[in-house]
């Protein structure tokens, strides 16, 4: 490597790296990021409890809906299950990338199905 | 046998002292115990002691339904995730006995085409690490980058793709993405004809890598050793050849084959690589466009008994899984074997010999060495420190008790 070739080519460039906090990234379409679920569209079946690999959700057949965001490895698999098997599209992959949060417990998203109206 | 005992008389006569490389060293990021027997400043053998990141995947497997397991099979590897995925999935295809749609093939074939590119990359930068050059580090991680940002398109995910599935892909590429993924290719290809230049004729990596850790061709094929490394002693072995997979045997590529025997060789394998898998790649996406659109064929997920095994060429050798199913959804066996446990354990040895103990980072570094892939189980008597590895016979025994 001809270093002072490359170093002076380098001072005239832009810098590579992106100021994060302050200049949002340039994310491409389809990322999968935060886990959505619709509780009203939801049938509480639990079939993306059976298939979720890392036990990032639990479903109470019937009742209620638990999603546990620290355990979750975004792979998608909840939505494809809800999409192609259930068929009822409660779930969905939203491309939100920022979870960070201070408190484990506000990882943890129960949903509790609504109940119906009179 | 008399033979062995002479050169253990001589070993112990050689060697002034012995240095433990590892668990915790600065030379790796991952856990792994290199004892290094020394004469001054000579190394005149090594222990390899694997094992400190064992994780049990093939019984956690076991315990796990056929879609949960390509999840998990993901994880063995952070930098070779997709090729273990693809395979775990193309065993279980081999179970059902089923064809995947041509355009899942092609996806495939692009995915594992762009992590080789991401992997090799990533190589390049340790071994300018190794060697003291971080200058080279620097630049081919920044390279890496365009390779990551690539699988991000096609896949939503930058190092555990969850790409394929049993059956096919998940999820389809769309067209209006291929130009942009076209000039980030043509650019790697610039930066990689300045790597070749880089690698070949730079007089820091000539004084580290020329004409050390040298693995012979007769070695190679005693140990059977795989991949890369073997490619770089002569041997012509390449699994996307000798035994086509997915689209291999359609596209127009050929195998890098090299004959120093030495580090450099084995840097100048990948680098070459590097060249055919964009070779492969830009072929996939002129060809894609004109394809059905069909990405996924419908499989059961209970699968009857049955035995299957798949082959592939991960970016650092032969990967093998073999699967045994029993009627429900869950495997009743799986195996895993990695490329690296192969390479590490048959060739560290043989190439560390005779070497200063200064080169031995650039050394075990140009084999790229992954050790996740590689952990094993040793049983160690804790009393007496005695080692006990797990042979036939063993396994054997411990079969006929459980029939009992």
């Amino acid at each position: 490597m001809r270093l002072t070739g490359e170093a002076l080519k380098n001072v005239f460039k832009r810098p590579f790296t992106q100021k994060y906090p302050k200049v949002k990234p340039i994310i491409p379409e389809g990322l999968r990021g935060r886990v959505e679920h619709d509780k009203n569209k939801c049938i509480y079946c639990g079939m993306c409890d059976k298939y979720c690999p890392s036990g990032a959700i639990e479903v109470e057949v019937g009742r209620a809906w638990r999603y546990d965001m620290g355990r979750c490895l975004f792979c998608s698999q909840c939505e494809e299950v809800c999409k192609y098997m259930v068929r009822k599209n409660a779930i969905t992959m939203v491309m939100d990338f920022e979870h960070a949060e201070r408190k484990k417990s506000r990882l943890i998203t129960i949903h509790k199905k609504p109940k119906p109206e009179k | 046998m008399k033979e062995e005992k002479k050169m253990e008389k001589v070993k112990e006569e050689r060697v002034t002292y012995s240095l433990p490389i590892g668990p915790q060293h600065p030379m790796y990021v991952e856990a792994e115990n290199l004892n290094v027997y020394l004469d001054g400043e000579t190394i005149v053998d090594v222990d390899i002691n694997v094992g400190y990141l064992h994780r049990g995947i093939e019984e956690l497997m076991q315990r796990r339904n056929y879609l949960q397991n390509i999840y998990l099979s993901e994880r063995i590897c952070g930098i070779c995730s997709g090729i273990h995925s693809m395979t775990y999935c193309q065993c279980i295809e081999n179970l059902l006995d089923v064809n995947i749609p041509e355009r899942a093939k092609y996806i495939r074939t692009m995915v594992l085409e762009l992590e080789r590119l991401h992997s090799h990359f990533l190589f390049l930068g340790v071994v300018g690490y190794e060697i003291g050059m971080d200058t080279a580090f620097m630049y081919a991680w920044k390279d890496r980058e365009f390779s990551m940002d690539m699988l991000e398109q096609v896949s939503g995910n930058r190092v555990n793709y969850a790409m394929p599935t049993v059956g096919g892909v998940r999820r389809d590429v769309p067209n209006h993405i291929i130009p942009s993924m076209l000039k980030k290719l043509n650019h790697l290809e610039k930066r990689t004809e300045y790597y070749r230049k880089v690698f070949l004729r730079d007089r820091t990596i000539i004084a580290r890598t020329r004409g050390l850790g040298i693995l012979p061709k007769k070695d190679v094929e005693r140990f059977s050793i795989v991949g890369p490394v073997a490619r770089a002693s002569g041997l012509k072995i390449d699994v996307r050849r000798d035994t086509p997979y997915l689209k291999y045997d359609d596209l127009d590529w050929k195998v890098i084959v090299e004959k120093a025997e030495d580090s450099q060789s084995r840097v100048m394998v990948k680098v070459l690589e590097i060249f055919q898998s964009i070779k492969i790649l830009r072929q996939c996406l002129k060809k894609l466009p004109s394809l059905d659109r069909e990405i996924k064929t419908k499989v059961p997920l209970v699968i009857p008994k049955a035995e299957a095994i798949a082959i592939t060429e991960a970016p650092r050798g032969e990967l093998v899984y073999y699967a045994m199913s029993n009627g429900t959804d869950r495997p009743e066996r799986m195996r895993i074997r990695t490329p690296s446990f192969v390479n590490i354990i048959y060739s560290l040895p043989i190439i560390l010999k005779e070497q200063q103990l200064a080169d031995l980072p650039a050394i075990v570094a140009s084999i790229d060495p992954c050790f996740s892939c590689t952990d094993r189980m040793t049983l160690i008597d804790t009393k007496s420190g005695e080692k006990k590895t797990v042979d036939e016979t063993y396994l054997k025994k411990l079969g006929e008790r459980r029939l009992k």
